[in-house]
């Protein structure tokens, strides 16, 4: 005799597979910044860029390059967090990192090119699904597991003052499979490896692009302004599946379908406006960057999910179905809008007639734009405190091999989040802390 | 152009002008809503495409990397390019007692090409230079549609044509008539896990994996000029893959379990190939032949088996789909170009071609219906090169159409009484391809 139950939890496992969200994130580039130069300066390098990095910091600045210069480098950060005093299980980060920097001229008015990636080391893109009572860190799982590239031109239409436009683009899931056949109940000395299925696939691999805008003005003296944009992006994740099957339990067979459609956020990217001014007096250069982030867009992570069973037992048969998880948009997460600032600081140290050590250093101060979480979900973060530090060795003297030098960049950051407890509705507290470090190196050909 | 004599123009004052230019290009940048990338189906770069999808022996465009990277040795100047394409696919198939079936579907994607020379000095003056080359369908990087066998489909054409293809080359001058080069194509895979686990309280855990990991695949390719005006090409581009891979494991949920089902299947597939090709400057002309080799009987079928047998039972319900059985193609090419001078400061260059393709899918006597169809390949396009007040920009349009010779595919006995209606089918349809591009040297 066929048992229901198995019937009713083996869809219904399949359902609790489906029924979960996989976690929203931004881009890993956002946290922890792009080239090693700029991550030493805390990221505060918009108005005075001198790497790659330009392309993500301030494209515009693209068109100040004397030359082709081409970039690539390592990254590696680990994490230390703690959710209630129990260590978390967050990934370290090793990246590749590469960038072009292409200046040229068109009619004498300076235009460039310019392209920049951070490729997670194997992967472009890694996301595990999370449910409504997860506890999980918003911005230090997925966030650091996404490929980050972006192609930017930039004009310099009167002198001193440059314009950017360009694009990044992520990456997500959408579609979904099937599967169909019999499906053999492990009864009666028979196996489930008995069974016939047959799948098919129709999925997409999506990406959406969001643009980016820059501007830079040149005061002289060693004074640059500058101003950069970035439009928000978010990726829906938009999986369905259907089971299409005939339970064969030997003696009856029962005709079983179950479809359920999971939609969710995959990646949340704010609208940010970065505000920069830089002063180089000689060796020094000195900046200050300010950032607002527009948190208040974040939609949360949590999915939604609709289903549908359907069965068709034989008369006097009866299966009992489980309840069809039909869940109701998540609410609200509340998240709230933010000024970020960054100071960096370098100074050039000319050790000999063609080489240099750049020593630089920075510091950031990023408070949590995540609501205290007192009711049903449970996303970790708190304000976070990062220094950094960094030096490079410039070597111009290289010929006529590379008529601008070679350049090793190398920087270390410190990132320190301020414990922060919260009541729960419940009775329950959740407290969040930690700290985590991260290493870059670069490599830049300056032809 | 000159200034001397002739009419006034109005003009804008140049950074203006280059101000207005800039927001065009920032459209194309500009997030749109959906679709297309088919590198290996109407080759790559405007002259390329014009040309019956030959380009491995002669030309300068900025998709080098993809077409053969041993064209970027030599070059000098700084170039990019941005293009739009559109490609409409038109299949149908009928049968005696089924009325023709047609079905539509639209692939269009954005360009982007980039030669970079590489500005070093004493023996490596002017001899290696860079490429990047993308081909980005509208929000997508790769689709996986397979389809149930049996269902009628044509799974070579539309959903090949909907991926994003990366392709970056670094070419070397060797000598002057000699240049070699390597590349890299670049796709996406999706691999990824759903563990699903119960408890004795009825609780179930779930957990969802997925990863987009890369898949890379390497292109060598050689230029030589063994007599003046005489130019061969040969281009290896290796197998490039990108597969889709979620295994699903219930586990500890009763004494009923799905076996780990394994929803796998190759989400797009350029086969291993070479070019050859031989092309001639004679008074003003470019003529242009070529071969392409497919090794598509290496192609190992479009899904896998739904689950495996497990150790412990060697012998199960799984069945292994049936092998594909592609035959490896010989695809024919001949292409013709010609120089025309506009004026002092324009050139232009008109551009046709002809091309065979042949089917690497055999006749579907089976229960399957996965068709495809030899093509027929004609092309036309224009590329102007102007010098517009110092402002050296480009503009080129190529046209491909692509006729699906009809083909008939009879079933055996068994798979026609199953599909009656499918037991001698005729396929055939038509695949056009418009494309624009801007190009400008800085």
């Amino acid at each position: 005799m066929l048992r229901p139950r198995p019937v009713q939890i083996g869809v219904g496992g399949l359902a609790m597979c489906l029924s979960v969200a996989t976690r929203a994130s931004a881009t890993p580039v956002d946290s922890l910044g792009v080239g090693a130069r700029s991550k030493a300066m805390a990221g505060a390098t918009a108005a005075d860029p001198r790497d790659y990095s330009v392309n993500y910091y301030n494209p515009s600045g693209l068109v100040k390059f004397d030359g082709l210069e081409l970039g690539v480098g390592y990254t590696h950060a680990g994490f230390s967090l703690e959710a209630n005093g129990e260590p978390s299980d967050i990934r370290a980060v090793d990246a590749w990192m590469f960038g072009v920097v292409a200046p040229g001229k068109i009619a004498s008015i300076p235009f460039a090119f310019g392209m920049a990636g951070q490729l997670p080391q194997g992967y472009l893109s890694r996301a595990q699904t999370i449910r409504e009572s997860d506890a999980y860190w918003v911005f230090y799982e997925s966030r650091m597991q996404l490929l980050y590239t972006s192609f930017n031109l930039a004009v310099m239409p009167l002198s001193g003052w440059s314009l950017a436009v360009g694009t990044a683009s992520l990456a997500t899931t959408r579609g979904g499979f099937q599967v169909r056949g019999t499906t053999v109940a492990a009864e009666f000395g028979r196996s489930e490896y008995e069974s016939e299925l047959t799948h098919q696939v129709d999925a997409n691999l999506v990406s959406t692009r969001y643009p980016q805008y820059s501007s830079s003005f040149d005061f002289g003296s060693g004074f640059k302004v500058a101003a950069s944009y970035r439009e928000q992006a978010k990726l829906d994740t938009d999986v369905s599946a259907s089971l299409d099957t005939v339970i064969d339990g030997t003696v009856l067979e029962i005709p079983v379908r179950y479809d359920v459609v999971v939609r969710s956020v995959k990646t949340f990217i704010p609208r940010q406006l970065n505000l920069a001014g830089a002063w180089t007096p000689s060796r020094w250069t000195f900046e200050v960057d300010l950032t607002w982030y527009d948190w208040s867009g974040y939609r949360s992570p949590i999915g939604t999910t609709s289903s549908h069973f359907e069965a068709d037992p034989p008369e006097g048969v009866t299966i009992e179905l489980p309840e069809a998880p039909n869940t109701p948009p998540p609410p609200n997460p509340g998240f709230r809008d933010r000024i970020v600032p960054r100071f960096g600081v370098e100074y050039r140290l000319s050790l000999a007639s063609h080489w240099g050590l750049p020593l630089r250093a920075g510091y950031v101060y990023e408070a949590t734009p995540v609501p205290a979480q007192t009711g049903t979900t449970a996303f970790l973060d708190a304000t976070r405190h990062v220094v950094s530090g960094g030096v490079g060795v410039v070597d111009s003297g290289l010929g006529p091999w590379l008529g601008r030098g070679l350049c090793l960049d190398l920087a270390v950051q410190w990132g320190i989040l301020e414990k922060r407890t919260q009541t729960r509705m419940s009775g329950d507290t959740l407290s969040a802390d930690g700290s985590f470090w991260a290493t870059s190196a670069d490599v830049s050909l300056e032809f | 152009m000159s200034q001397q004599g002739g009419p006034k123009h109005f003009r804008l004052p140049r950074p203006l002008a280059l101000g207005c230019w800039l927001p065009g290009l920032a459209l194309l940048f500009t997030p749109l809503s959906a679709v297309a990338s088919p590198a290996d189906l109407f080759g790559v770069g405007l002259r390329s495409q014009a040309m019956a999808q030959t380009g491995a022996a002669y030309g300068d465009h900025d998709h080098q990397s993809y077409t053969n990277p041993a064209l970027l040795g030599g070059r000098t100047e700084q170039h990019l390019s941005l293009g739009y394409q559109s490609a409409l696919f038109v299949t149908k198939y009928h049968s005696d007692s089924l009325p023709e079936v047609h079905d539509q579907a639209l692939a269009s994607a954005t360009t982007l090409g980039v030669t970079l020379p590489l500005p070093m000095g004493d023996i490596l003056t002017d001899r290696l230079a860079i490429g990047f080359s993308a081909y980005s369908p509208r929000e997508l990087v790769t689709r996986a549609q397979l389809w149930y066998p049996d269902r009628p489909q044509f799974p070579l054409l539309a959903s090949r044509a909907q991926s994003l293809s990366l392709a970056t080359g670094l070419g070397a001058k060797i000598l002057p008539g000699l240049s070699l080069g390597v590349g890299v194509r670049w796709l996406a895979s999706l691999i990824g896990a759903v563990n699903v686990t119960g408890s004795e309280s009825g609780e179930t855990t779930t957990v969802v994996r997925d990863q987009l990991v890369t898949s890379v695949a390497p292109v060598a390719g050689l230029r030589a000029e063994p007599f003046d005006d005489v130019f061969v090409g040969l281009v290896w581009r290796d197998e490039h893959t990108s597969h889709i891979d979620i295994a699903i494991q219930v586990a500890d949920l009763g004494a009923l379990e799905l076996p780990e089902l394994n929803i796998a299947g190759m989400a797009q597939y350029d086969p291993e190939q070479v070019d050859a090709e031989l092309a001639w400057l004679v008074g003003g002309w470019e003529l242009v032949t070529a071969t392409r080799y497919r090794r598509w009987s290496a192609f190992p079928g479009f899904l896998e088996q739904t689950f495996s047998c497990p150790a412990s039972e060697p012998i199960c319900g799984a069945k292994a789909p049936p092998p594909p059985n592609f035959s490896d193609t010989w695809a024919v090419k001949a292409g013709a170009a010609r120089a025309l001078q506009l004026s002092s400061s324009a050139s232009a260059e008109l551009r046709v071609g002809l091309g065979y393709e042949p089917s690497p899918v055999p006749e579907q006597v089976g229960t399957e219906n996965r068709w495809d169809n030899a093509r027929l390949m004609a092309s036309a396009g224009y590329g102007v090169e102007v010098d517009w007040s110092g402002v050296p920009f480009s503009f080129e349009v190529a046209l491909q159409q692509q006729w699906l010779r009809e083909r008939m595919h009879v079933k055996g006995a068994a798979a026609a009484e199953a599909r009656p209606e499918l037991a001698r089918v005729t396929t055939g349809g038509s695949v056009q391809l418009v494309a624009a591009a801007l190009g400008v040297e800085f």
